[in-house]
């Protein structure tokens, strides 16, 4: 069971760097089509966009932290809704450089849920440049 | 699943963005106001960005807490009205339509592409916007922050970048 | 009282006011739904007894970008159900009412009986902004907000009825006269009617647009059958700073652009109708 995930005194996780997720690691973004998607007939394609990189109200940016699955014997796609979510990963490394943290976020529907937290809109486009497709969304090319 | 609805006027006879009074409706004795009829002119000069444009809002205007299984906020009506109006102060008659995709936090970014860059205006709320205009110089991509406190520059970079 | 009346600002002791509004727009409370609209009521009851309920106006921002703020060809309104309605709090005189939706509040005045005279602006602020006090601490009481204002109204509607045995033209005449007389053309004598409607950017101390004055005139009908010339004020634009201060700075800047606007506006005859005074 990984260290539990700091709180506020509200109970509310807040963002920190799981020291269990490591640098190495690989964190998984789900990617629902059509809204995350950017057709762009100029260019004959259907991309996804920055925008799918972005933070929730509630704080931190919701990903599957893919080698905990992994050791507990799930693949990467168990958690994605259907056959039409798509799927990137990035490396934790790469995050964090970028100055964000990645931490555990149980609380956020499974145990090998987690977020990362800190993206302004200038990080959104170099994730997006750095995401590996795991699984196309549908309709993306 | 909300319904929706939506209502587009084309209205020959010119009318405002923003009818004095939209705020106030509580006269007590209803007022009617004679208009003139009119013809139509028989030039009308429709933007090529428009419809497209609102088509893309009504998309993702019904988009609830959690739609994407995320997390995602719902997308904000008064996020959506506010990038219409900011729309039709920037986009030059031939403008080509944006893209419109919903953020986590009930914002959405507007995103344009063209083979001279890409442009990403985010509006979280109405009045906060932030730009970036990921240009392309000789084969790199130069991250150019545009400023968003007036809209000039947004306006220029649409007008020099993204034409239909 | 807040502070008093501007000592330079034009004075009418009859003005043709039928009702004045003056309130706030909001980002959307998160989390606002229907059953909160009772529940910020409750402490409005007494003074405010009876309710109306009305569909919720949508979202209006002035904004200056390198176009004029309007685009003719498409018009776009966009609403989504379900979502909580306008509800107006009622005073028993039916002569002053609150309006609340999950992003405006507001506080109207409008005139019921003939003998019924505007409160005065300085009076209308008070109640608007112990008003607004009470609905954010009931918001918060809930646990819903922030409230974050985004813009702020100003509106005074003046209703002019033409006078027995007079006509709209002549009546344009009496209230725009000194701006509209070159308009008679020379085969066509005056206009039958006039409406117009102006828009005058408001600008803050570094000459920044922050919101607009506008002015709209135009004949009309009212139930009773008068026919009459509507005219119509408001100043609409960003508060100075998100809170209530930011506000009622707006809300008493705006005011004085109204007046002034008002007062310029109109001609001489009719300051005298409406006995200015200053």
């Amino acid at each position: 069971m990984p260290s539990a995930p700091p709180r506020d005194a509200n109970g509310k996780i807040t963002p920190h760097d799981h020291p269990e997720i490591l640098d190495d690691d690989y964190v998984l973004r789900h990617i629902v089509p059509p809204h995350d998607l950017h057709p762009d007939p100029e260019k004959k394609m259907t991309r996804v966009s920055s925008g799918a990189y972005s933070e929730s109200s509630d704080g931190g940016m919701s990903v599957d932290i893919l080698r905990w699955m992994a050791e507990d014997g799930l693949n990467a796609e168990h958690y994605l809704a259907d056959e039409t979510v798509g799927a990137t990963r990035i490396q934790v490394r790469s995050l964090r450089a970028m100055g964000l943290k990645v931490g555990w976020d149980p609380d956020g529907g499974h145990p090998h849920h987690g977020a990362v937290w800190g993206i302004k809109q200038t990080h959104r486009r170099k994730i997006a440049k750095l995401a590996v497709t795991v699984r196309k969304a549908e309709g993306e090319t | 699943m909300s319904s929706m609805a939506l209502r587009t006027i084309d209205d020959e006879w010119y009318q405002s963005v923003n009818p004095v009074n939209e705020l106030v409706r509580s006269s007590i004795k209803p007022v009617v106001v004679t208009r003139p009829q009119l013809s139509s002119p028989s030039v009308v000069h429709r933007s090529s960005w428009a419809r497209p444009t609102v088509d893309r809002l009504i998309a993702i205007a019904p988009l609830r807490d959690n739609w994407d299984q995320r997390g995602s906020a719902a997308v904000r009506a008064d996020v959506l009205s506010f990038a219409w109006q900011l729309l039709v102060q920037i986009m030059p008659e031939d403008g080509a339509a944006p893209v419109a995709v919903p953020l986590g936090n009930g914002g959405i970014q507007l995103e344009w592409s063209s083979n001279r860059g890409d442009l990403e205006i985010e509006i979280a709320r109405p009045f906060e916007i932030s730009a970036l205009f990921f240009q392309q110089r000789n084969g790199d991509e130069v991250e150019i922050p545009i400023q968003t406190e007036t809209w000039d520059q947004l306006a220029e970079v649409i007008r020099e970048n993204f034409r239909s | 009282m807040i502070n008093g009346r501007p000592a330079d600002l034009p004075e009418f002791g009859a003005p043709p006011l039928t009702e004045v509004a003056i309130g706030a727009q909001f980002d959307v409370i998160p989390g606002f739904m229907t059953p909160h609209l009772g529940l910020v009521w409750q402490p409005f009851r007494d003074q405010f007894p009876l309710l109306e309920e009305a569909s919720a106006l949508p979202p209006v921002f002035e904004t200056f970008g390198s176009n004029p703020q309007f685009v003719p060809g498409i018009s776009f309104q966009l609403s989504m159900a379900p979502e909580a309605p306008r509800v107006f709090f009622i005073n028993q005189a039916r002569s002053e009412l609150l309006q609340v939706q999950r992003d405006r509040f507001l506080h109207n005045w409008r005139k019921v009986g003939q003998a019924d005279n505007y409160p005065r602006f300085e009076r209308m602020l008070d109640t608007f902004t112990s008003s607004f006090a009470t609905f954010s601490k009931t918001i918060s009481a809930a646990g819903l907000g922030p409230i974050i204002p985004n813009q702020c109204e100003v509106t005074y509607i003046n209703q002019m009825p033409v006078p027995p045995g007079s006509n709209l033209s002549d009546l344009t005449d009496d209230l725009f006269g000194q701006h509209t007389g070159s308009l008679a053309l020379g085969d066509l004598g005056k206009p039958e009617d006039l409406r117009f409607l102006l828009r005058y950017v408001m600008r803050d101390a570094e000459g920044k647009p922050i919101g607009r004055l506008i002015a709209s005139a135009e004949p009309a009908r009212r139930a009773d059958g008068q026919t009459i010339v509507q005219l119509t004020l408001t100043a609409r634009g960003r508060p100075s700073s998100p809170d209530e201060k930011g506000i009622v700075d707006f809300l008493k800047r705006g005011r004085i652009s109204v007046v002034k606007g008002f007062a310029h506006l109109t001609g001489p005859k009719m300051h005298k109708l409406w006995e200015r005074t200053q």
